[in-house]
Protein backbone atom coordinates (compact mmCIF):
# COMPACT_ATOMS: atom_id res chain seq x y z
CA UNK A 1 0.00 0.00 0.00
CA UNK A 2 2.87 2.35 0.85
CA UNK A 3 4.50 1.72 -2.50
CA UNK A 4 1.23 1.92 -4.41
CA UNK A 5 0.41 5.51 -3.51
CA UNK A 6 3.37 7.28 -5.19
CA UNK A 7 3.03 5.05 -8.25
CA UNK A 8 -0.65 5.97 -8.50
CA UNK A 9 0.18 9.68 -8.17
CA UNK A 10 2.97 9.43 -10.72
CA UNK A 11 0.65 7.71 -13.20
CA UNK A 12 -1.96 10.42 -12.62
CA UNK A 13 0.56 13.17 -13.37
CA UNK A 14 1.74 11.43 -16.55
CA UNK A 15 -1.87 11.12 -17.69
CA UNK A 16 -2.41 14.82 -17.01
CA UNK A 17 0.69 15.75 -19.02
CA UNK A 18 -0.36 13.51 -21.91
CA UNK A 19 -3.89 14.97 -21.94
CA UNK A 20 -2.51 18.53 -21.91
CA UNK A 21 -0.04 17.77 -24.72
CA UNK A 22 -2.83 16.21 -26.81
CA UNK A 23 -5.04 19.23 -26.20
CA UNK A 24 -2.17 21.56 -27.12
CA UNK A 25 -1.54 19.62 -30.35
CA UNK A 26 -5.22 19.83 -31.19
CA UNK A 27 -5.33 23.58 -30.53
CA UNK A 28 -2.05 24.37 -32.25
CA UNK A 29 -2.35 22.59 -35.54
CA UNK A 30 -6.03 22.02 -36.18
CA UNK A 31 -8.90 24.13 -37.34
CA UNK A 32 -9.84 24.63 -33.67
CA UNK A 33 -6.83 26.88 -33.08
CA UNK A 34 -9.05 29.95 -33.00
CA UNK A 35 -11.02 28.27 -30.17
CA UNK A 36 -14.28 29.44 -31.74
CA UNK A 37 -13.40 33.09 -31.09
CA UNK A 38 -12.15 32.50 -27.53
CA UNK A 39 -8.52 33.15 -28.51
CA UNK A 40 -9.40 36.68 -29.57
CA UNK A 41 -11.30 37.24 -26.32
CA UNK A 42 -8.37 35.99 -24.24
CA UNK A 43 -6.04 38.29 -26.15
CA UNK A 44 -8.39 41.17 -25.34
CA UNK A 45 -8.31 40.11 -21.67
CA UNK A 46 -4.50 40.31 -21.55
CA UNK A 47 -4.47 43.69 -23.33
CA UNK A 48 -5.20 45.92 -20.24
CA UNK A 49 -2.30 44.35 -18.35
CA UNK A 50 0.05 44.89 -21.28
CA UNK A 51 -1.16 48.46 -21.69
CA UNK A 52 -0.60 49.20 -18.00
CA UNK A 53 2.85 47.58 -18.10
CA UNK A 54 3.83 49.70 -21.12
CA UNK A 55 2.78 52.88 -19.29
CA UNK A 56 4.78 51.90 -16.19
CA UNK A 57 7.80 50.90 -18.30
CA UNK A 58 7.74 54.13 -20.30
CA UNK A 59 7.33 56.16 -17.12
CA UNK A 60 10.29 54.42 -15.49
CA UNK A 61 12.53 54.66 -18.55
CA UNK A 62 11.60 58.26 -19.29
CA UNK A 63 11.80 59.56 -15.71
CA UNK A 64 15.42 60.84 -15.72
CA UNK A 65 15.01 62.61 -19.04
CA UNK A 66 11.61 63.94 -17.97
CA UNK A 67 13.09 65.61 -14.90
CA UNK A 68 15.86 67.18 -16.97
CA UNK A 69 13.42 68.26 -19.63
CA UNK A 70 11.02 69.78 -17.10
CA UNK A 71 13.11 72.85 -16.36
CA UNK A 72 14.04 73.31 -19.99
CA UNK A 73 10.41 72.84 -20.97
CA UNK A 74 9.11 75.70 -18.84
CA UNK A 75 11.44 78.16 -20.56
CA UNK A 76 10.64 76.78 -24.00
CA UNK A 77 6.94 76.92 -23.26
CA UNK A 78 7.06 80.65 -22.64
CA UNK A 79 9.05 81.22 -25.84
CA UNK A 80 6.71 79.03 -27.90
CA UNK A 81 3.67 80.88 -26.61
CA UNK A 82 5.17 84.13 -27.86
CA UNK A 83 5.89 82.52 -31.25
CA UNK A 84 2.37 81.12 -31.43
CA UNK A 85 0.86 84.56 -30.95
CA UNK A 86 3.06 85.86 -33.77
CA UNK A 87 2.11 82.94 -36.04
CA UNK A 88 -1.64 83.25 -35.57
CA UNK A 89 -2.15 85.96 -38.23
CA UNK A 90 0.01 83.98 -40.69
CA UNK A 91 -2.13 80.88 -40.11
CA UNK A 92 -5.30 82.82 -40.77
CA UNK A 93 -3.77 84.08 -44.01
CA UNK A 94 -2.72 80.53 -45.00
CA UNK A 95 -6.23 79.25 -44.33
CA UNK A 96 -7.59 81.88 -46.60
CA UNK A 97 -5.04 81.02 -49.30
CA UNK A 98 -5.96 77.34 -49.02
CA UNK A 99 -9.64 78.12 -49.50
CA UNK A 100 -8.85 80.35 -52.44
CA UNK A 101 -6.61 77.64 -53.95
CA UNK A 102 -9.27 74.94 -53.75
CA UNK A 103 -11.87 77.35 -55.15
CA UNK A 104 -9.63 78.17 -58.11
CA UNK A 105 -8.82 74.49 -58.68
CA UNK A 106 -12.49 73.69 -58.77
CA UNK A 107 -13.01 76.48 -61.24
CA UNK A 108 -10.22 75.12 -63.43
CA UNK A 109 -11.65 71.58 -63.19
CA UNK A 110 -8.31 70.57 -61.74
CA UNK A 111 -8.34 66.97 -60.76
CA UNK A 112 -6.46 66.68 -57.54
CA UNK A 113 -4.07 63.78 -57.88
CA UNK A 114 -2.93 62.98 -54.40
CA UNK A 115 -1.38 59.57 -53.88
CA UNK A 116 -1.22 60.20 -50.14
CA UNK A 117 -4.92 60.60 -49.51
CA UNK A 118 -4.83 57.85 -46.91
CA UNK A 119 -5.89 58.31 -43.33
CA UNK A 120 -3.43 57.52 -40.54
CA UNK A 121 -4.39 55.94 -37.26
CA UNK A 122 -1.79 56.42 -34.54
CA UNK A 123 -1.04 53.37 -32.40
CA UNK A 124 1.33 52.56 -29.59
CA UNK A 125 3.55 49.48 -29.45
CA UNK A 126 2.46 47.40 -26.46
CA UNK A 127 4.36 44.21 -27.11
CA UNK A 128 7.04 42.64 -29.21
CA UNK A 129 7.32 39.03 -30.23
CA UNK A 130 9.79 37.38 -27.87
CA UNK A 131 10.50 34.65 -30.40
CA UNK A 132 13.65 35.18 -32.44
CA UNK A 133 12.03 33.62 -35.55
CA UNK A 134 9.44 36.33 -36.14
CA UNK A 135 9.58 40.09 -36.42
CA UNK A 136 6.18 40.92 -34.97
CA UNK A 137 4.94 43.93 -32.99
CA UNK A 138 1.71 44.19 -31.06
CA UNK A 139 -0.04 47.59 -31.21
CA UNK A 140 -2.92 48.99 -29.18
CA UNK A 141 -5.43 49.45 -32.01
CA UNK A 142 -7.66 46.62 -33.10
CA UNK A 143 -10.90 45.69 -34.76
CA UNK A 144 -12.74 48.21 -32.59
CA UNK A 145 -10.80 51.05 -34.21
CA UNK A 146 -11.42 49.72 -37.71
CA UNK A 147 -8.12 47.90 -38.18
CA UNK A 148 -8.27 45.05 -40.70
CA UNK A 149 -5.89 42.38 -41.94
CA UNK A 150 -3.13 43.44 -44.37
CA UNK A 151 -3.43 47.15 -43.60
CA UNK A 152 -0.05 48.85 -44.13
CA UNK A 153 1.73 50.26 -41.10
CA UNK A 154 4.38 52.94 -41.06
CA UNK A 155 6.63 54.76 -38.60
CA UNK A 156 7.32 58.46 -39.00
CA UNK A 157 10.51 57.65 -40.94
CA UNK A 158 8.98 55.16 -43.39
CA UNK A 159 7.38 51.79 -44.00
CA UNK A 160 7.18 49.40 -41.06
CA UNK A 161 5.06 46.42 -42.14
CA UNK A 162 1.49 45.18 -42.37
CA UNK A 163 -1.22 43.93 -40.04
CA UNK A 164 -1.27 40.13 -39.86
CA UNK A 165 -3.62 39.47 -36.94
CA UNK A 166 -6.42 41.55 -35.45
CA UNK A 167 -8.22 41.20 -32.12
CA UNK A 168 -10.70 43.59 -30.52
CA UNK A 169 -8.25 46.01 -28.90
CA UNK A 170 -4.92 45.09 -30.42
CA UNK A 171 -3.28 43.95 -33.65
CA UNK A 172 -0.12 42.17 -34.65
CA UNK A 173 2.11 43.81 -37.22
CA UNK A 174 4.63 41.85 -39.28
CA UNK A 175 7.70 44.01 -39.85
CA UNK A 176 9.26 44.34 -43.30
CA UNK A 177 12.39 42.68 -41.86
CA UNK A 178 10.52 39.40 -41.28
CA UNK A 179 11.69 36.68 -43.67
CA UNK A 180 8.14 36.23 -44.94
CA UNK A 181 7.77 39.90 -45.88
CA UNK A 182 7.93 40.84 -49.58
CA UNK A 183 7.19 44.32 -50.95
CA UNK A 184 7.07 45.68 -54.48
CA UNK A 185 9.50 48.60 -54.51
CA UNK A 186 11.32 50.99 -56.82
CA UNK A 187 14.51 52.99 -56.80
CA UNK A 188 13.28 56.58 -56.39
CA UNK A 189 16.03 57.88 -58.73
CA UNK A 190 16.21 55.33 -61.55
CA UNK A 191 12.73 53.80 -61.13
CA UNK A 192 14.27 50.30 -61.26
CA UNK A 193 11.78 47.79 -59.92
CA UNK A 194 12.40 44.98 -57.44
CA UNK A 195 11.05 43.03 -54.47
CA UNK A 196 12.23 44.05 -51.02
CA UNK A 197 12.53 41.00 -48.79
CA UNK A 198 13.30 40.63 -45.11
CA UNK A 199 16.08 38.56 -43.62
CA UNK A 200 17.64 37.61 -40.32
CA UNK A 201 19.10 40.31 -38.07
CA UNK A 202 16.87 43.12 -39.45
CA UNK A 203 18.47 43.05 -42.90
CA UNK A 204 16.65 43.90 -46.11
CA UNK A 205 17.52 42.87 -49.63
CA UNK A 206 16.06 43.84 -52.99
CA UNK A 207 15.55 40.94 -55.37
CA UNK A 208 14.94 40.75 -59.13
CA UNK A 209 16.41 44.14 -60.00
CA UNK A 210 17.24 43.86 -63.69
CA UNK A 211 20.99 43.83 -64.31
CA UNK A 212 20.38 46.25 -67.19
CA UNK A 213 19.09 48.85 -64.75
CA UNK A 214 20.96 51.54 -62.90
CA UNK A 215 20.88 51.15 -59.14
CA UNK A 216 23.55 52.76 -57.00
CA UNK A 217 24.60 52.83 -53.38
CA UNK A 218 22.85 55.62 -51.52
CA UNK A 219 19.70 55.47 -53.68
CA UNK A 220 16.39 55.76 -51.85
CA UNK A 221 14.03 52.78 -52.17
CA UNK A 222 10.30 53.47 -51.92
CA UNK A 223 7.12 51.43 -52.29
CA UNK A 224 6.02 50.88 -55.88
CA UNK A 225 2.69 51.92 -57.35
CA UNK A 226 2.10 48.35 -58.55
CA UNK A 227 1.85 47.12 -54.96
CA UNK A 228 -1.67 46.03 -54.04
CA UNK A 229 -1.05 46.40 -50.30
CA UNK A 230 1.10 49.48 -49.84
CA UNK A 231 0.49 53.02 -51.12
CA UNK A 232 3.24 54.23 -53.46
CA UNK A 233 6.14 56.43 -52.42
CA UNK A 234 6.61 55.36 -48.79
CA UNK A 235 10.34 55.26 -47.97
CA UNK A 236 11.71 51.79 -47.20
CA UNK A 237 15.44 52.30 -47.03
CA UNK A 238 18.66 53.27 -48.68
CA UNK A 239 20.81 51.05 -50.91
CA UNK A 240 23.88 50.04 -48.89
CA UNK A 241 25.25 47.60 -51.46
CA UNK A 242 24.54 47.16 -55.17
CA UNK A 243 26.64 44.77 -57.19
CA UNK A 244 26.43 42.48 -60.23
CA UNK A 245 28.74 40.14 -62.03
CA UNK A 246 29.20 39.99 -65.78
CA UNK A 247 26.59 37.34 -66.63
CA UNK A 248 24.17 38.01 -63.78
CA UNK A 249 20.54 38.57 -64.68
CA UNK A 250 19.84 40.56 -61.55
CA UNK A 251 21.61 42.93 -59.20
CA UNK A 252 22.57 41.88 -55.69
CA UNK A 253 21.11 44.70 -53.60
CA UNK A 254 21.22 45.21 -49.84
CA UNK A 255 19.14 47.90 -48.17
CA UNK A 256 19.56 49.75 -44.92
CA UNK A 257 16.04 50.39 -43.55
CA UNK A 258 15.09 54.00 -42.78
CA UNK A 259 13.33 52.84 -39.62
CA UNK A 260 15.27 51.78 -36.54
CA UNK A 261 13.18 48.74 -35.64
CA UNK A 262 14.66 48.37 -32.17
CA UNK A 263 13.34 51.76 -31.05
CA UNK A 264 9.80 51.83 -32.40
CA UNK A 265 7.20 52.93 -29.89
CA UNK A 266 4.64 54.80 -32.06
CA UNK A 267 3.30 53.60 -35.38
CA UNK A 268 0.63 54.68 -37.89
CA UNK A 269 -1.83 52.31 -39.45
CA UNK A 270 -2.76 53.36 -42.98
CA UNK A 271 -6.47 53.21 -43.89
CA UNK B 1 1.31 27.86 -4.17
CA UNK B 2 -2.31 28.92 -4.24
CA UNK B 3 -4.00 28.50 -7.64
CA UNK B 4 -4.93 32.19 -7.89
CA UNK B 5 -1.35 33.16 -7.08
CA UNK B 6 -0.19 30.76 -9.79
CA UNK B 7 -2.45 32.36 -12.39
CA UNK B 8 -1.35 35.86 -11.35
CA UNK B 9 2.30 34.87 -11.51
CA UNK B 10 1.81 33.38 -14.99
CA UNK B 11 0.07 36.57 -16.14
CA UNK B 12 2.84 38.74 -14.68
CA UNK B 13 5.51 36.65 -16.39
CA UNK B 14 3.74 36.85 -19.75
CA UNK B 15 3.25 40.62 -19.53
CA UNK B 16 6.86 41.16 -18.44
CA UNK B 17 8.03 38.90 -21.25
CA UNK B 18 6.12 40.69 -24.00
CA UNK B 19 6.46 44.26 -22.73
CA UNK B 20 9.70 44.65 -20.78
CA UNK B 21 12.01 41.80 -21.76
CA UNK B 22 11.14 42.05 -25.45
CA UNK B 23 12.53 45.60 -25.28
CA UNK B 24 15.69 44.45 -23.51
CA UNK B 25 16.77 42.24 -26.38
CA UNK B 26 20.35 41.71 -27.48
CA UNK B 27 20.75 41.17 -31.25
CA UNK B 28 16.99 40.60 -31.44
CA UNK B 29 17.09 37.89 -28.76
CA UNK B 30 15.17 38.35 -25.53
CA UNK B 31 15.25 36.07 -22.49
CA UNK B 32 12.58 33.42 -22.07
CA UNK B 33 11.17 34.25 -18.68
CA UNK B 34 8.43 31.64 -19.10
CA UNK B 35 10.86 28.80 -19.75
CA UNK B 36 12.99 29.71 -16.72
CA UNK B 37 9.83 29.89 -14.58
CA UNK B 38 8.54 26.55 -15.89
CA UNK B 39 11.86 24.84 -15.11
CA UNK B 40 12.09 26.43 -11.65
CA UNK B 41 8.50 25.56 -10.89
CA UNK B 42 8.94 21.96 -12.02
CA UNK B 43 11.87 21.63 -9.60
CA UNK B 44 10.06 23.22 -6.67
CA UNK B 45 6.50 21.99 -7.05
CA UNK B 46 4.57 18.75 -7.47
CA UNK B 47 4.30 17.44 -10.99
CA UNK B 48 0.56 18.11 -11.50
CA UNK B 49 0.83 21.76 -10.47
CA UNK B 50 4.00 22.24 -12.48
CA UNK B 51 2.33 20.74 -15.56
CA UNK B 52 -0.71 22.98 -15.13
CA UNK B 53 1.50 26.04 -14.74
CA UNK B 54 3.50 25.04 -17.83
CA UNK B 55 0.33 24.53 -19.87
CA UNK B 56 -1.27 27.80 -18.68
CA UNK B 57 1.78 29.99 -19.20
CA UNK B 58 2.60 28.28 -22.52
CA UNK B 59 -0.96 28.86 -23.70
CA UNK B 60 -0.78 32.55 -22.73
CA UNK B 61 2.55 32.81 -24.57
CA UNK B 62 0.88 31.25 -27.61
CA UNK B 63 -1.88 33.86 -27.44
CA UNK B 64 0.72 36.59 -27.89
CA UNK B 65 2.69 34.69 -30.52
CA UNK B 66 2.42 34.33 -34.24
CA UNK B 67 2.63 31.30 -36.51
CA UNK B 68 2.49 27.76 -35.17
CA UNK B 69 1.60 27.70 -31.48
CA UNK B 70 4.36 25.54 -30.06
CA UNK B 71 4.77 27.01 -26.60
CA UNK B 72 2.08 25.01 -24.80
CA UNK B 73 3.48 21.71 -26.03
CA UNK B 74 7.13 22.53 -25.47
CA UNK B 75 6.56 23.99 -21.98
CA UNK B 76 4.51 20.98 -20.85
CA UNK B 77 7.14 18.62 -22.27
CA UNK B 78 9.94 20.51 -20.47
CA UNK B 79 7.99 20.54 -17.21
CA UNK B 80 7.33 16.80 -17.41
CA UNK B 81 10.95 16.00 -18.29
CA UNK B 82 12.28 18.14 -15.44
CA UNK B 83 9.80 16.40 -13.12
CA UNK B 84 11.24 13.02 -14.12
CA UNK B 85 14.91 14.02 -14.23
CA UNK B 86 14.98 15.91 -10.91
CA UNK B 87 14.43 12.71 -8.95
CA UNK B 88 17.80 11.32 -9.98
CA UNK B 89 19.69 14.59 -9.62
CA UNK B 90 22.40 14.93 -7.00
CA UNK B 91 23.13 18.51 -6.04
CA UNK B 92 21.36 21.62 -4.88
CA UNK B 93 18.26 23.12 -6.49
CA UNK B 94 20.04 26.17 -7.92
CA UNK B 95 22.58 24.13 -9.85
CA UNK B 96 19.77 21.85 -11.02
CA UNK B 97 17.80 24.85 -12.34
CA UNK B 98 20.90 26.27 -14.05
CA UNK B 99 21.75 22.93 -15.64
CA UNK B 100 18.23 22.40 -16.94
CA UNK B 101 18.17 25.95 -18.36
CA UNK B 102 21.47 25.32 -20.17
CA UNK B 103 20.12 22.05 -21.53
CA UNK B 104 16.55 23.02 -22.45
CA UNK B 105 17.07 26.53 -23.89
CA UNK B 106 19.10 25.34 -26.92
CA UNK B 107 16.89 22.26 -27.32
CA UNK B 108 13.69 24.34 -27.43
CA UNK B 109 15.23 26.84 -29.86
CA UNK B 110 16.41 24.04 -32.17
CA UNK B 111 12.96 22.40 -32.09
CA UNK B 112 11.13 25.69 -32.71
CA UNK B 113 13.52 26.89 -35.41
CA UNK B 114 13.49 23.48 -37.07
CA UNK B 115 9.71 23.34 -36.96
CA UNK B 116 9.32 26.77 -38.57
CA UNK B 117 11.87 25.83 -41.22
CA UNK B 118 10.38 22.42 -42.01
CA UNK B 119 6.67 23.15 -41.76
CA UNK B 120 6.46 26.96 -41.87
CA UNK B 121 8.69 27.38 -44.90
CA UNK B 122 10.87 29.94 -43.11
CA UNK B 123 14.54 29.74 -44.08
CA UNK B 124 16.79 28.76 -41.19
CA UNK B 125 20.10 30.58 -41.06
CA UNK B 126 22.44 28.34 -39.07
CA UNK B 127 24.63 31.25 -37.99
CA UNK B 128 21.55 33.08 -36.77
CA UNK B 129 20.40 29.96 -34.91
CA UNK B 130 23.81 29.48 -33.29
CA UNK B 131 24.07 33.11 -32.17
CA UNK B 132 20.45 33.03 -30.93
CA UNK B 133 21.13 29.88 -28.89
CA UNK B 134 24.24 31.40 -27.37
CA UNK B 135 22.65 34.73 -26.40
CA UNK B 136 19.35 33.20 -25.22
CA UNK B 137 21.06 30.56 -23.06
CA UNK B 138 23.29 33.16 -21.46
CA UNK B 139 20.35 35.51 -20.92
CA UNK B 140 18.19 32.75 -19.38
CA UNK B 141 21.04 31.64 -17.17
CA UNK B 142 21.35 35.17 -15.78
CA UNK B 143 17.65 35.03 -14.89
CA UNK B 144 17.94 31.83 -12.81
CA UNK B 145 19.35 33.47 -9.63
CA UNK B 146 16.58 36.09 -9.86
CA UNK B 147 13.56 33.94 -10.72
CA UNK B 148 14.36 30.84 -8.68
CA UNK B 149 14.49 32.49 -5.20
CA UNK B 150 11.29 34.45 -5.95
CA UNK B 151 9.45 31.30 -6.95
CA UNK B 152 10.88 29.40 -3.99
CA UNK B 153 9.55 32.04 -1.60
CA UNK B 154 6.17 32.01 -3.32
CA UNK B 155 5.99 28.22 -3.20
CA UNK B 156 6.84 28.15 0.49
CA UNK B 157 4.35 30.91 1.19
Amino acid sequence: MIGYHPYHKKRKSYTLAIIIVLLAVLLSFSTFRDLFGLRSMLQAAIYPFQSAAVSIWKGAVGLPSSLAAYRKGAKENAELKKELVALQPKLTLLDELLRENSRLRALLFYKQRNPYRFRLLAAQVIGKSPEPWFRILEVNQGRGAGVRMDMPVMAKEGLLGRVVEVSKFSSKVMLITDVESSIAAVDARSQDFGLVKGGSLDKLSMKYVDAGGDIREGDRIVTSNISTLFPPGIPIGEVSLASKKEHDLFYHVEIKPVVDFSKIEEVFIIF
Amino acid sequence: MHLLMLVLYALLVIVLQSVVFARLNIFGVSPDLVLVSVISFAILEKRERATLFAAGSGFMQDLLSFGAYLHTITRVAVSSLVGILKEGFLGNEYSMAALFVVFFTPLILIIEGGWHALFGGRPLDLMHLASTIFVATLYNLILVPIIFPILKKLCHA
